[in-house]
């Protein structure tokens, strides 16, 4: 056999073998980023705002070459809303995908399922929307907020009511999660020491779509206003049936009313609610007009606040991982560091137990929009 | 007649063997890159220790399905129905005092009352064995600890069937093992038996172990189960306890006597076995906003002079309140030790108790308490990370994990 005839095939060998070694498997340099929300349901709106943000972060980060040369890819699962869900892709990411970092869950049921897995292994896990207190209260090393907690927002909102609005004598109907019981619990506690009186507290099942029960009891005790603490799909509903019911005082909420989906679902009845409204997108800056853009023009709808605190919440990661080692600890160690930050939703921090700092505004639905107080809403 | 390919001699003969190799040769390649779990090995903590002495077992993992189990009575139950006939057992074996060989080098900073360290993967549970051996559950594996000698078992190196373990049980015949996808019973600490949503099990990933020397209880993701003697588990959560069972997750359980102590994010929920689980008046749940208990999340539990001890991230509480005035409406009573009596932390996330202490694990160290006085060892006293995750006691000595080892601390020594 000539000599000529040998080489090539085992150069051949030899190259293949060579790409697939270094070119292929896991090894490829990729770094992975779980990203946990519900997908579809009624808690979709979240996630799939949620889910754009970071994607665009993700794009743009990749698009600019990575990070630390290496290219980032995100791992969009979707929990449907369903804590055990969210607690057993948490595990999936971390064990099975590699994931350094996780952002999520969307309710705070949800994130404290995660986070616990993520304490555990100790992979840092940065929630961008949920926002019961405990979540950064339990002395987790591993957990952080980039969005003001129902503590800052049942304060911001108890303040307005009774300081500005002046009421006295307010019912709350809550969604019974852990993100409505607390909030609802927070606000009570707050406006009790502000003065009001909370003269009704009902609560509601996720998933609930009819609400009069509730609503009727407490038309029965004659509050002068209706605080809205749940999501938007029950959220709306129920705003829809007080009106329906004759409730015609003035109705606030909490952000998890706030996405637009509210104005389609309550219609008319939503004109003139008061919400914490997390996102104001003035205080971005330019920053945050080239996202708003860049937004609009990837995925041809306005960003609200779940996909504004998405972006950032990776942009977040992205740096935390620019100055680490690239593991779990480390990415802790440098996003523990980050005590101010200058996001497209504006200008926030974290604080020693790894909660966001910055205070939130309120907004008046006005002309089938979202108004913010500081830029016209009024009552 | 097709065309010739570049590369070849001008043999057709020789060509096809050339492409069929190279072929064989691309399966092979293919098949040796993929055919590990995509697993990062487990790196050793950069310090002075020594490395991990990893044994290897040959034998490889077996998942079989699950024999017949048989308890004595009392059997708990979920709902009023017939359960299947009760077999008698043996009584579990006499655990017996255990003698540990001190690893050949220690740096010197690790002072002389650690009569064992080694580094390992962050540890989540540790067990003594009635057979003298010490299991500690890591995030890559198990740890066996038998005659001074350790062996890793792993995913990665092929001798264990999970990525992590969580909790560790003996129930004097076998060794159960609770990992985030099942829980695993070996008698002979190499081949496990796989325990699955599919035999009853409320969620695969198991957070808690307890067995009360009839009863092995399993706490999970998706709430408390326990072993029927039929080999299948039953489950309670939320749903079919009818609101008895405050929430599903349950990070720490503890039996005392007829109760089984559920430790979940909604407080700490006790279930009176007498009584089925669907009635919720066996239940009743201590929290945070009814009595003066620090903190609804329970991350650990233990008892400790006829006392339940609750480890919760804002500290260590003792329950003062006798069990059985819980359940007549007497507001329960809590002791709370925080960093302000004198703990490291506020966070506890294990407790373990001897005759005359309590011991906490906190992210900043050991504490003992005893006394009516708070000790603290940390990394200057020889401690290889400061985030103490488990703990076991055994005779004169404390067992602790944490994020980077294992290691005993010798208590005759240490005093």
């Amino acid at each position: 056999m000539p000599r000529t005839s040998v080489i090539f095939p085992i150069l051949a060998i030899v190259l293949v073998l060579a790409v697939l070694w270094f070119g292929l498997g896991r090894a490829s340099g990729k770094i992975v980023i779980g990203v946990i929300g519900p997908l579809t349901g009624t808690a979709s709106p979240y996630g799939s705002a949620h889910r754009n943000g970071i994607k665009l972060a993700v794009d743009q980060l990749n698009s600019a070459g990575g990070i630390n040369g290496k290219l980032i890819e995100g791992v969009f699962v979707d929990d449907a809303n369903n804590k055990i869900a969210a607690a057993e892709l948490c595990r999936d990411l971390i064990y099975k995908n590699g994931a350094v970092s996780i952002i999520g869950g969307i309710t705070s049921d949800n994130t404290m399922n995660i986070q616990r897995i993520c304490e555990k292994a100790r992979i840092p896990v940065l929630t961008a929307v949920s926002t019961n207190p405990f979540i950064t209260r339990v002395n987790f090393k591993y957990s952080f907020r980039c969005l003001s907690d129902d503590d800052i927002q049942a304060t911001k909102l108890a303040q307005y009511t009774t300081g500005v609005m002046n009421l006295r004598r307010v019912a709350i109907i809550h969604d019974s999660n852990k993100y409505g019981s607390q909030g609802a619990r927070t606000y009570a506690a707050v406006a009790k020491s502000m003065g009001q009186n909370i003269v009704g507290n009902e609560y509601y099942e996720a998933g609930a779509v009819n609400f009069k029960t509730q609503l009727e009891k407490i038309k029965a005790t004659n509050p002068d206003g209706l605080l809205v603490w749940g999501l938007v799909h029950e959220g709306a509903l129920a705003v829809r049936q007080a009106r329906e019911l004759g409730i015609d005082i003035p109705i606030f909420g909490s952000d998890g009313i706030a996405p637009s989906t509210l104005l389609d679902l309550a219609g008319p009845a939503a004109e003139g609610i008061v919400l914490s409204f997390p996102y104001n997108p003035a205080q971005g800056g330019e920053r945050g007009k080239i996202f708003i853009e860049a937004f609009r023009k990837a995925f041809g709808n306005e960003p609200d606040s779940f996909a504004a605190h998405g972006y950032d919440a990776m942009m977040l990661i992205a740096q935390a991982i620019r100055n680490s080692a690239g593991d779990g600890p480390s990415i802790r160690d440098a996003l523990s560091r980050i005590t101010v930050y200058d996001g497209v939703t504006g200008r926030g921090g974290f604080d020693a137990t790894g909660n966001e700092t910055r205070s939130v505004e309120l907004a008046q639905v006005k002309g089938g929009k979202f108004v913010p107080l500081s830029q016209g809403g009024s009552l | 007649m097709s065309p010739r390919h570049p590369l070849s001699t001008g043999h057709r003969g020789n060509n096809s063997h050339f492409w069929g190799g190279l072929i064989l040769l691309i399966v092979l390649a293919l098949s040796i890159r993929w055919a590990k779990a995509p697993i990062q090995p487990f790196q050793s903590p950069q310090s002075s220790l020594p490395s991990i002495p990893t044994v290897i077992t040959a034998q490889q993992p077996q998942i079989v399905q699950p024999p017949l189990i048989s308890y004595a009575t009392p059997i708990p139950r979920v709902e009023d129905r017939n359960l299947v006939a009760i077999i008698q057992t043996e009584k579990p074996p006499v655990v017996s005092p255990v003698q540990y060989t001190q690893a050949a080098t220690f740096p010197r900073t690790i002072p002389s009352y650690w009569k064992f360290v080694s580094a390992t993967p962050p540890v989540n549970a540790l067990l003594l064995g009635p057979d003298g051996i010490v299991w500690g559950a890591t995030e890559r594996g198990l740890v066996k600890i038998a005659g001074g000698q350790i062996t890793f078992l792993s995913k990665a190196n092929g001798t264990f069937p999970a990525e992590n373990a969580t909790s560790l049980i003996h129930d004097g015949r076998a060794l159960w093992v609770g990992t985030f996808e099942g829980l695993y019973r070996s008698f002979d600490g190499f081949s496990f038996q796989k325990f699955a949503k599919i035999d009853g099990l409320a969620n695969d990933m198991i957070w808690s172990l307890a067995f009360d020397g009839l009863i092995l209880w399993a706490g999970t993701q998706g709430g408390v189960s326990f072993l029927t003697p039929g080999g299948r588990f039953e489950s309670v959560d939320k749903k079919t306890s009818n609101g008895g069972l405050a929430d599903i997750w349950i990070g720490a359980m503890q039996k005392i006597g007829k109760w089984i102590f559920c430790g979940n994010d909604d407080g700490l929920s006790i279930w009176d076995t007498t009584i089925i689980a669907a009635n919720p008046s066996a239940w009743t749940t201590l929290d945070m906003f009814a009595s003066n208990l620090a903190h609804n999340w329970i991350l650990a539990l233990t008892v400790w002079q006829n006392k339940i001890w609750a480890g919760t991230p804002k500290g260590l509480c003792r329950l003062d309140t006798p069990i059985e005035q819980l359940f007549t409406g007497t507001t329960p009573s809590w002791e709370v030790f925080n960093k302000n009596r004198g703990l490291p932390s506020d966070r506890v996330d294990a407790v373990a108790a001897n005759e005359s202490s309590i011991w906490a694990g906190t992210p900043e160290g050991l504490c003992r308490y005893k006394n009516g006085t708070f000790k603290t060892l940390g990394l200057s006293e020889g401690l290889l990370a400061s985030d103490v995750r488990a703990l076991m006691t055994a005779s004169d000595t404390i067992w602790v994990g944490t994020s980077a080892g294992i290691q005993a601390l010798n208590l005759l020594a240490f005093e």
